[in-house]
């Protein structure tokens, strides 16, 4: 299993916001970190198949991301997204299967799992527009989660997160990096410091490092600051 | 799975509380469009036409009628005359032919029949209408018989009279209510989830068209309603299977006004077919539902107060085509045809086609827009 980038590149106008960005994902939890503006909802959406590149490609398992193929296995959070609101947490769920093509009876049973293992359960049949943010921010992790994908791509998901919400986010997601490609970005160090395999780093569009990051003497949020200063040099 | 996706499309369009709000609106604005005609038909006028039921419009009725048209310099001065709310119905039937100034001494010379005659072919002349569309309507026309025979229409009269908002309001509801179902995906961060599902790339266009469509067709047969029910219960719908003739003097269609209440009916739901696939094309283009609502208010005034020379014959002709136009009822007295593949048409033979082309139009080109959209 391999999410692949060769030369990515994004450019709006006079900004580029991705700039020949080269790596290659298999299984495992790799966490993405850069500061605002960075271009890392950038990069996810490219990864995702919902932007196009200027240049450059992505391909899974050697396929082009635009396939129907892919959009089967891949489960996808973005930073920022609303909600119907005449819609209760399980209706939304129940659409959001059925846009994945998952059969009514699964997804019902998906959708009741889901609601579960993300703590909406007793509120599965409240109106969206009463959530608080994080029950939101819940809600689009369980949608992301529905067909059961091969690779997750989740930006700033613990963002509106209570400290016990993150906890059990951090025990899920490394759970599932297991047997299948996760991607989280956050700007929050240590929420990636426990379960993330592998780093990468971007700054102003560019990909400044990536590889295994091992606790040492040093704690992520040093090396981060370190390669973000120009200390450490490009894997 | 895209039968669980219309139904939740449907959810959203039909308890969107702004949808609801406008939706109910036109219904009870229509109903009160309705029953207001109840209240300007006078009880006179209303005794008079029963009583006039069945009579022929000929030379022994209008000289009944000649003591009820009292002469002031020349003109007519019908409403204080004595004896002027007996024929009132029938006077009024006539207005379009005779005019206002209705000159008892004009009429008795030359006659109701020969006067319509004669209007017919002035508006013919102003039309610039060729032979070839002559020829048609004088076969037409020699299918109307004649003379006419009076009898109560106030119902289905009323019925066509207040389909001329239908346009209007279907049109309004339509910039209302569908102006978001691909705009406000993006204005609500929803793409990047629909997107980048199996079925958000491609089949979940059609199936939100399809939602649009539906809602639409709704909208449209709760207004339908909205005017039969309130007139049929005032005033009955006697008189559905009598001669266009009586409600539009001048039209040569050889039909029953119920005839073209049903053809006007049909036409409306075709109308609301169109503005549907417009609006839901207008949305995906500029993923923008403001904009799509203003662009669609700008077009109704348009609509309603711009007209089209004579002496610009196809534009008129194409203009003469809109939804609201035909609603109208213009239809039904121009004379221009439109000549299609050898064959003639009129207005409301040709427009059914023109609404389905351009709303298929307007669908294929809004799933090549669709298919095209990234999350930037």
């Amino acid at each position: 299993m391999e999410l692949k980038a060769d030369r990515l590149t994004k450019q709006y106008k006079n900004k580029i916001a991705v700039d020949r960005m080269s790596f290659s994902l298999t299984e495992g939890v790799t966490g993405l970190l850069g500061a605002n503006g960075a271009g890392k909802t950038t990069l996810m959406r490219l990864l995702s198949g919902i932007l196009l590149p200027t240049c450059g490609s992505v391909s899974w398992n050697g396929m082009d991301v635009g396939a129907e193929e892919y959009r089967d296995v891949l489960g996808y959070l973005p930073q920022h997204f609303g909600y119907y609101p005449e819609f209760s947490g399980r209706d939304f769920l129940l659409y959001m299967a059925a846009a994945k093509g998952i059969p009514k009876r699964e997804a019902v049973q998906k959708a009741e799992e889901l609601a579960e293992l993300v703590g909406l359960k007793d509120a599965a049949r409240k109106k969206v527009r009463t959530y608080s943010g994080g029950m939101k921010q819940r809600l689009g992790i369980a949608q992301a989660l529905l067909n059961d994908p091969q690779v997750l791509i989740m930006d700033e998901p613990t963002a509106g997160l209570d400290p016990q919400e993150r906890i059990r986010f951090r025990e899920l997601i490394a759970g599932l990096g297991q047997d299948r490609i996760v991607l989280l970005s956050t700007h929050i160090v240590s929420d990636l410091e426990p379960i993330a395999d592998r780093l990468m780093i971007m700054k102003e569009g560019r990909l400044l490092w990536q590889g295994r990051w091992a606790a040492g003497n040093e704690d992520l949020e040093s090396f981060y600051m370190s390669v973000i200063g120009g200390e450490q040099t490009t894997v | 799975m895209l039968r669980t996706l219309y139904k939740y499309e449907l959810k959203k369009l039909f308890l969107s509380k702004v949808n609801l709000l406008a939706m109910a609106g036109s219904v009870v604005v229509l109903v009160f469009l309705a029953v207001s005609s109840f209240s300007e038909d006078r009880a006179g006028a209303r005794e008079a036409a029963r009583e006039l039921d069945g009579r022929t419009i000929d030379g022994q009725l209008f000289e009944e009628m000649e003591p009820g048209l009292q002469s002031v310099n020349g003109m007519t001065v019908l409403q204080v005359a004595e004896g002027y709310e007996r024929f009132a119905p029938i006077l009024t039937m006539m207005m379009p032919v005779t005019g206002d100034e209705f000159d008892p001494a004009r009429f008795r010379e030359t006659g109701f029949y020969e006067l319509r005659r004669q209007k017919i072919e002035q508006r013919m002349e102003k039309e610039g209408i060729t032979e070839e569309e002559r020829a048609y309507w004088a076969d037409l026309e020699a299918e109307v018989p004649k003379p006419f025979v009076y009898h109560d229409f106030s119902g289905p009269a009323n019925l066509l009279k207040s389909f001329q908002a239908l346009g209007f309001f279907i049109l309004l509801l339509s910039a209302i209510g569908l102006s978001g179902v691909y705009a406000r995906e993006t204005a609500d961060n929803m793409n990047q989830l629909l997107l980048c599902s199996r079925y958000g790339k491609r089949e979940l266009y059609l199936i939100k068209f399809a939602a649009g469509i539906t809602w639409i067709l709704t909208a449209a047969v709760l207004e339908i309603l909205a005017l039969v029910v309130p007139i049929g219960f005032i005033f009955g719908m006697k008189g559905a299977g009598e001669m266009l003739q009586l409600v539009k003097p001048l039209s040569m269609l050889p039909c029953s006004i119920g005839q073209i209440i049903a053809v006007c009916a049909l036409i409306f739901l075709l109308a609301a077919v169109l503005f549907a696939a417009v609006t839901m094309l207008l949305s995906v283009t500029t993923q923008n539902a403001l904009a799509v609502t203003c662009g669609l208010l700008g077009y109704l005034i348009v609509d309603l107060f711009a007209s089209v020379p004579d002496r610009f014959r196809l534009l008129q002709a194409v203009w003469n085509l809109r939804p609201n136009a035909i609603l109208m009822n213009t239809g039904f007295v121009n004379y221009r045809l439109i000549r299609l593949a050898g064959r003639l048409f009129q207005n409301y033979q040709a427009a059914p086609a023109a609404y389905m082309i351009i709303a298929i139009a307007a669908m294929l080109a809004g799933r090549w827009r669709y298919r095209s959209l990234q999350v930037e």
